[in-house]
C-alpha cells in the first residue's frame, strides 16, 4: 500500500511541473495584460515621456515578451523577484517575511471554517427537512451570501464598537509589547515556544476576530457542501446495506461521514483556495500585515514585482493545497490509487 | 418534470401586457411558461423568496430613476453622516450623500455588469464545452489545461490584478469576470456533452447524418440546459459578489459612482466611531441579491431533482 | 409455527403525485429450513415486502396495517432498538449489486468481523478468524489474502460471494435474498445460487428469495409466492404453481417462461404497463390485464384454497374459469375476501 501512495505522489508531482509553468506564465502576462506601464509609475507624474522611456529600457521593458518572461523566469526560479519601487525592498524578502503572517490568519479561518462546516453540515444532513435542517439551512445560505469584508466589518461594529470585547482591528498584537524572538513568524505560535504569554495572550485576542470571520463566511461553503456529500452516503446502498446488518444509527452516521470525507477533502482544497482571497481582504480590514494586505496594497499602487511575486506564491500556495488534499484521499480512499 | 423547469426558468411576461403579435401557438406557450413558473415559485418557501427577491430588486433596479427620485451624487452639504432618520431614510455618507438613494441606484450597475458578464460567459462557455465534449482531441486537452492553471489561483485575487492593471475599469470588471466564470460552463457543458454523445439517441441522430452542430443544438443543447440555468444563478450570486469585492478593495467602479462595494469601503472608515448606516445598508442589499440568486439556485436544483430529499 | 408470518401487510408511500398504495394485503409464511420465492414484475412490492419486515422502509413508506411475525414476535410494531438486534443476528440479508452495498472504504474481511463482533460479541481475534473461515466456506480461494480486498477489488460474483458470508457468519435464521443475481453473468449466478442453496442446507437457515426470474424459483425454491401490484397473487409449491397455475398472471408469467423462444406466443405475453400504484382499480387489480375479466372483477377478490395449501387470489381461479360463464361452477373452497 505504501507503494502504492509513494508512485502516486511521484505521479502528482510531475503533474505539477506543466501547472506550475502555466502559473508563471499566467502571473507573467498578467501584469503585462494591463494598459499602464509600470515605468510610468515608478517615473511618477511629472516624468516626460524621455524619462519613461530610459525607466523603460532600465527595466528591460523595451525588450520582446518572450525574451522578458525567460529574464523573469530564470531570476524567479533563483529566487530573485525583482525589487519594490515602494519599499525599495527585494521583494523575496518582504513575500518570506509576510508568508508566515497570513499562514497564521489563514490556518486558524480554515481550520475553524472546516470544524464549523462540518458540524453543521453533518446535523443538517442527518435531521434531514427536520426542523435543525430547515433552520440550518437557511443561516448556511446566509452565510453564503455575506461578502467577506462586509461581514468583517459587522463583526468589528458588534464586538469592537458595541461590546467592545475585542481589541481595535489595527494589527496584529498591541503595540508596546515585547515581541518574541524569531522561530517560524507566526507569532501565536513563536509567543507561546518562546513564553511571551502576555504578548501570546494579546496575539490570540487580536486573531480571533478576523479568523472567525473567515471562518464563519468560508465554514458556510463547506457546510453546504458537507450537508450535499452526507445526504448523499446516507442515502447510499452502502448505508442501505448496514442498516440491514443491524448496525447502529451512529455507526451509520460515521459511515456515511467517512464515506463523505474524500469529496470533503477534495472540496477543502478549494475552499482553501478561496479563504485566500477572502483573507487577504480581511487582512486589509484589520491591517494584519500579512501577504495579502501586501499584496492588494501593491495591486492598487502598481507595485508590479510585487504583484507579481504575491500571485505567484499564491499560485504555488493553492496548486500544493490541492495537491496535499489528493494525497490525504489517496491515503485514505483505496480506489484512488488504482488510476 | 424537466419541461416544467426548464419552461420555469424562461422569464415570465410582465402581467397584464399581452405580447403584440405572436401567433396562438406562441401563447400558449408563454402561457404554460407561465404556469410552469407559478409552479416553481409555489414549490418551496426557498423558490418563493428566491424569485421575490429576485423580482423587486430587476424592478427596482430598473425604475430607480422613477421610484427614487434623488439624485444619488447629490452633497446635502449640512448633513455629513446624518444617522437614518425622515429626511434621509439610511441616513447620509461622509460625503453627505443619501445612503438610501445610493443603495436603489447601486442596483442597476451591479446587475448589469453582473448579467452582462454572465450572458458572455454562458455563450463562450457553451460554445467552447460543446466543442471540446464533441470534436475532442487537442483542441479539448489545451483548454482543459488552461482550466487548471486558472484553477491554481484563487479567483477574486486574479480579478483584482487583472482590474487593477487597466484603466477602462467598467469594460475591465466584465471582462474579467466573463473570464473567470466561462469554465465552468466549459466544464458542465462538456461533462454533459460526454455523457449523452453515445446515448441512443444521439447516436440515431448521427448515424441518418445529421450535422454536427445540428446534432449539438437540437440533442444535446435542451439536455445541458437544467444544470446551466443551476450555474447562471450560481454564477449571478458569485459575479454581483464580486463586482463589489473589487470596487471595495478600491480597484473598478471607484466612488462617487453608487456601488455597494465601493460604499462599504468608503463606510468602513467609520464603523469603528459608531456610523455603522453608510457601510450596513449598502452590505444589507448586496447580501440580499446574492441571498436571492443562492435561493433560486437551491431551489430549482431541488425542484429538477426531487429524489435528493 | 412458520418462522415468518406476514399478515394483511399494508404499506403507504407519499410521492408527489398522491399516496401510493405498494402493499396492499401481503400474508406469506416462511417455514424454518425452507427457500420461499418471491416473484413479480418491478413495483409489484416485492422488495418493499422484504423492507418492511426489516423495518427499514425509508421516511416516505410507512405500513399502516398488518403484522409480520418473526418466531412469534412482531416485527412491525417492535422497537427499533429490538429490531436492529435482529437485523444481521437472526435475520440476514444479501442485496444485489453487492459491490456497491459494501463501504468502499474498508477491507471485505474487517466488514466481516464487525458484523461478527457486533451480533456475538466475539473478540478481534476469534472475529478475524470467523471472518477468514466465513470467506472460505463461500468458495474463496485464499481466504486470508481476500478479506484484505477492498470491495473494488472485487467482481461481482465474488463480491456476492462476500455477502453471502457475511450474511452467513451469524448463523441467521432467516436470510432475505433481494434479487442476488440481478446484473451477474449467467454462469455466475448459477454459481452463486448453488452456493447459496448449499450453505443454507449446511446451516438449516430459511431463505426469502425475492427474483424476477421464474427459472431461478424453479430450481432453487420450494414453494413461490407470486406478487402483483402489492399484492400476493398466487402462492404454492413449485409442482402446484408450475404444473397447475390458477391466476391469470401466474399462468401468462409460466407460458411466457417456457415460451419465449416461440415467436407465436409473443403477442400474447403480458406486456402491459403496470397498474398506477396512486390509483388502483377497485377489486382485482389485474383485471384490466386480464384475458378473462369480467364485471364481477370489480368486487373484492376472495383468496381462493386451491388444494395443499396452494391458494391464488381470483375470481375464476380453475381452469373451468375459462369461459367466465361457467365460473358458479368453481368448487374451489373461498378462504377469505379481500378488498381494495
Amino acid at each position: 500500500m505504501g507503494k502504492g501512495l509513494g508512485r502516486y505522489l511521484a505521479y502528482r508531482l510531475l503533474l505539477l511541473v506543466p501547472l506550475l509553468f502555466g502559473v508563471s506564465v499566467l502571473t507573467f502576462l498578467l501584469v503585462r495584460l494591463g494598459d499602464s506601464s509600470p515605468a510610468v509609475m515608478v517615473a511618477g507624474p511629472t516624468a516626460t515621456q524621455a524619462q519613461i522611456e530610459d525607466i523603460e529600457a532600465e527595466m528591460g521593458l523595451d525588450r520582446s515578451l518572450p525574451v522578458q518572461y525567460w529574464t523573469w523566469l530564470s531570476d524567479a526560479v533563483r529566487g530573485d523577484l525583482g525589487t519594490s519601487w515602494m519599499s525599495n525592498r527585494p521583494v523575496t524578502e518582504e513575500l518570506m517575511e509576510k508568508l508566515p503572517i497570513t499562514l497564521e490568519l489563514i490556518g486558524f479561518g480554515v481550520a475553524g471554517a472546516i470544524i464549523f462546516g462540518v458540524l453543521v453540515g453533518v446535523a443538517s444532513a442527518v435531521r434531514q427537512r427536520g426542523l435543525v435542517d430547515q433552520v440550518l439551512r437557511i443561516v448556511t445560505l446566509a452565510g453564503v451570501s455575506i461578502p467577506i469584508f462586509w461581514g468583517a466589518l459587522l463583526m468589528i461594529a458588534f464586538f469592537f464598537t458595541v461590546l467592545g470585547w475585542a481589541p481595535a482591528p489595527l494589527g496584529r498584537v498591541e503595540r508596546g509589547l515585547t515581541m518574541p524572538p524569531h522561530v517560524t513568524g507566526m507569532l501565536v505560535f513563536d509567543s507561546v515556544v518562546t513564553g511571551y504569554f502576555a504578548t501570546a495572550a494579546s496575539a490570540i485576542a487580536h486573531l480571533a476576530l478576523p479568523a472567525l470571520t473567515i471562518s464563519m463566511i468560508t465554514g458556510a461553503t463547506i457546510a453546504k457542501q458537507a450537508r450535499a456529500a452526507m445526504v448523499e452516503t446516507l442515502g447510499s446502498p452502502a448505508v442501505r446495506y448496514a442498516r440491514a446488518c443491524g448496525m447502529s444509527e451512529r455507526g451509520v452516521v460515521w459511515l456515511a461521514f467517512r464515506n463523505a470525507l474524500p469529496d470533503l477533502i477534495g472540496f477543502f482544497g478549494i475552499t482553501f483556495s478561496l479563504a485566500l482571497g477572502g483573507a487577504a481582504i480581511s487582512e486589509l480590514i484589520f491591517s494584519w500585515g500579512g501577504l495579502g494586505q501586501l499584496g492588494l496594497e501593491a495591486i492598487t499602487n502598481a507595485d508590479f514585482a510585487v504583484v507579481q511575486g504575491f500571485i505567484l506564491v499564491m499560485g504555488v500556495l493553492t496548486a500544493a493545497i490541492y495537491l496535499i488534499a489528493d494525497l490525504v484521499v489517496a491515503a485514505i480512499d483505496p480506489r484512488v490509487k488504482l488510476q | 418534470m424537466n419541461d416544467d423547469a426548464v419552461a420555469s426558468a424562461r422569464p415570465m411576461p410582465a402581467p397584464g401586457t399581452p405580447p403584440a403579435n405572436v401567433d396562438p401557438g406562441e401563447v400558449g406557450r408563454l402561457r404554460a411558461a407561465a404556469r410552469g413558473m407559478w409552479r416553481f415559485m409555489t414549490s418551496s418557501m426557498a423558490a418563493f423568496t428566491g424569485t421575490v427577491i429576485v423580482l423587486v430588486f430587476v424592478v427596482v433596479g430598473a425604475l430607480a430613476d422613477v421610484l427614487v427620485p434623488t439624485d444619488p451624487l447629490q452633497v446635502f452639504g449640512s448633513d455629513l453622516l446624518e444617522p437614518p432618520g425622515a429626511d434621509h431614510w439610511f441616513g447620509t455618507d461622509g460625503n453627505g450623500m443619501d445612503v438610501f438613494a445610493r443603495t436603489i441606484h447601486a442596483i442597476q450597475i451591479d446587475l448589469v455588469i453582473s448579467v452582462t458578464a454572465v450572458a458572455i460567459s454562458i455563450v463562450v462557455g457553451v460554445a467552447l464545452g460543446l466543442i471540446a465534449g464533441y470534436r475532442g482531441g487537442w483542441f479539448e486537452m489545451v483548454l482543459l489545461r488552461l482550466m487548471d492553471v486558472l484553477q491554481a489561483f484563487p479567483a477574486l485575487i486574479l480579478a483584482l490584478a487583472v482590474v487593477a492593471a487597466s484603466q477602462e475599469s467598467m469594460t475591465a470588471v466584465i471582462a474579467v469576470i466573463a473570464f473567470l466564470d466561462t469554465p465552468v460552463f466549459i466544464r458542465m457543458t462538456r461533462g454533459q456533452v460526454l455523457s449523452l454523445r453515445e446515448a441512443m439517441y444521439v447516436e440515431a441522430a448521427r448515424s441518418t447524418g445529421n450535422k454536427p452542430w445540428r446534432i449539438m443544438w437540437r440533442h444535446i443543447m435542451p439536455n445541458t440546459l437544467p444544470p446551466l440555468i443551476i450555474q447562471t444563478a450560481v454564477r449571478l450570486a458569485w459575479s454581483v459578489m464580486i463586482v463589489s469585492s473589487l470596487a471595495f478593495v478600491g480597484v473598478g467602479i471607484q466612488v462617487p459612482t453608487p456601488e455597494w462595494g465601493a460604499m462599504i469601503r468608503h463606510g468602513s472608515a467609520f464603523i469603528t466611531s459608531g456610523q455603522w448606516w453608510p457601510s450596513v445598508f449598502p452590505g444589507l442589499a448586496l447580501m440580499l441579491l446574492v441571498l436571492g440568486f443562492n435561493l433560486l439556485a437551491d431551489a430549482i436544483q431541488d425542484h429538477l431533482d426531487p429524489r435528493k430529499d | 409455527m412458520a418462522l415468518l408470518s406476514i399478515k394483511d401487510l399494508r404499506v403507504h408511500i407519499a410521492t408527489p403525485n398522491g399516496t401510493a398504495h405498494a402493499l396492499n394485503g401481503v400474508s406469506l409464511d416462511v417455514d424454518e429450513h425452507e427457500i420461499v420465492g418471491l416473484i413479480g414484475e418491478t413495483g409489484a412490492g416485492k422488495s418493499l415486502t422484504a423492507w418492511s419486515v426489516l423495518g427499514l422502509l425509508g421516511p416516505r413508506a410507512r405500513v399502516v396495517e398488518g403484522t409480520a411475525e418473526f418466531e412469534g414476535t412482531d416485527l412491525v410494531s417492535m422497537s427499533e432498538r429490538r429490531r436492529r438486534r435482529l437485523r444481521g443476528k437472526d435475520v440476514a440479508v444479501i442485496v444485489q449489486n453487492p459491490r456497491g452495498a459494501l463501504d468502499p472504504l474498508r477491507s471485505v474481511g474487517r466488514q466481516i468481523a464487525e458484523t461478527n463482533r457486533r451480533h456475538r460479541g466475539a473478540g478481534r481475534k476469534a472475529a478475524k478468524e470467523n471472518a477468514i473461515r466465513a470467506l472460505r466456506d463461500v468458495g474463496i480461494s485464499d481466504p486470508a489474502r481476500r478479506a484484505k480486498a477492498f470491495a473494488h477489488q472485487l467482481s461481482g460474483g465474488m463480491a456476492q460471494r462476500v455477502l453471502i458470508a457475511l450474511a452467513m457468519i451469524n448463523e441467521p435464521k432467516l436470510i432475505i435474498a433481494d434479487e442476488p443475481t440481478t446484473g451477474l453473468d449467467l454462469t455466475v449466478q448459477a454459481q452463486i445460487l448453488d452456493l447459496l442453496r448449499a450453505r443454507v442446507d449446511a446451516t438449516g437457515s430459511a431463505v426469502l428469495l425475492i427474483t424476477h426470474d421464474l427459472g431461478v424459483v424453479a430450481n432453487y425454491c420450494d414453494r413461490v409466492a407470486v406478487m402483483f401490484a402489492g399484492r400476493i397473487v398466487e402462492q404454492g409449491t413449485i409442482a402446484q404453481i408450475f404444473g397447475n397455475p390458477r391466476h391469470p398472471y401466474t399462468q401468462a408469467l409460466v407460458k411466457a417462461s417456457r415460451e419465449t423462444l416461440d415467436e407465436t406466443v409473443s403477442e400474447e405475453t403480458d406486456r402491459s404497463e403496470p397498474p398506477n400504484l396512486v390509483d388502483l382499480p377497485s377489486g382485482c387489480h389485474y383485471r384490466f390485464r386480464c384475458p378473462l375479466a369480467a364485471d364481477v372483477c370489480a368486487t373484492p377478490v376472495p383468496e381462493v384454497e386451491v388444494g395443499g395449501g396452494h391458494r391464488a387470489l381470483c375470481h375464476f381461479p380453475g381452469d373451468a374459469a375459462r369461459d367466465p360463464g361457467a365460473a358458479a361452477s368453481v368448487r374451489a373452497e373461498t378462504v377469505e375476501r379481500v378488498g381494495p
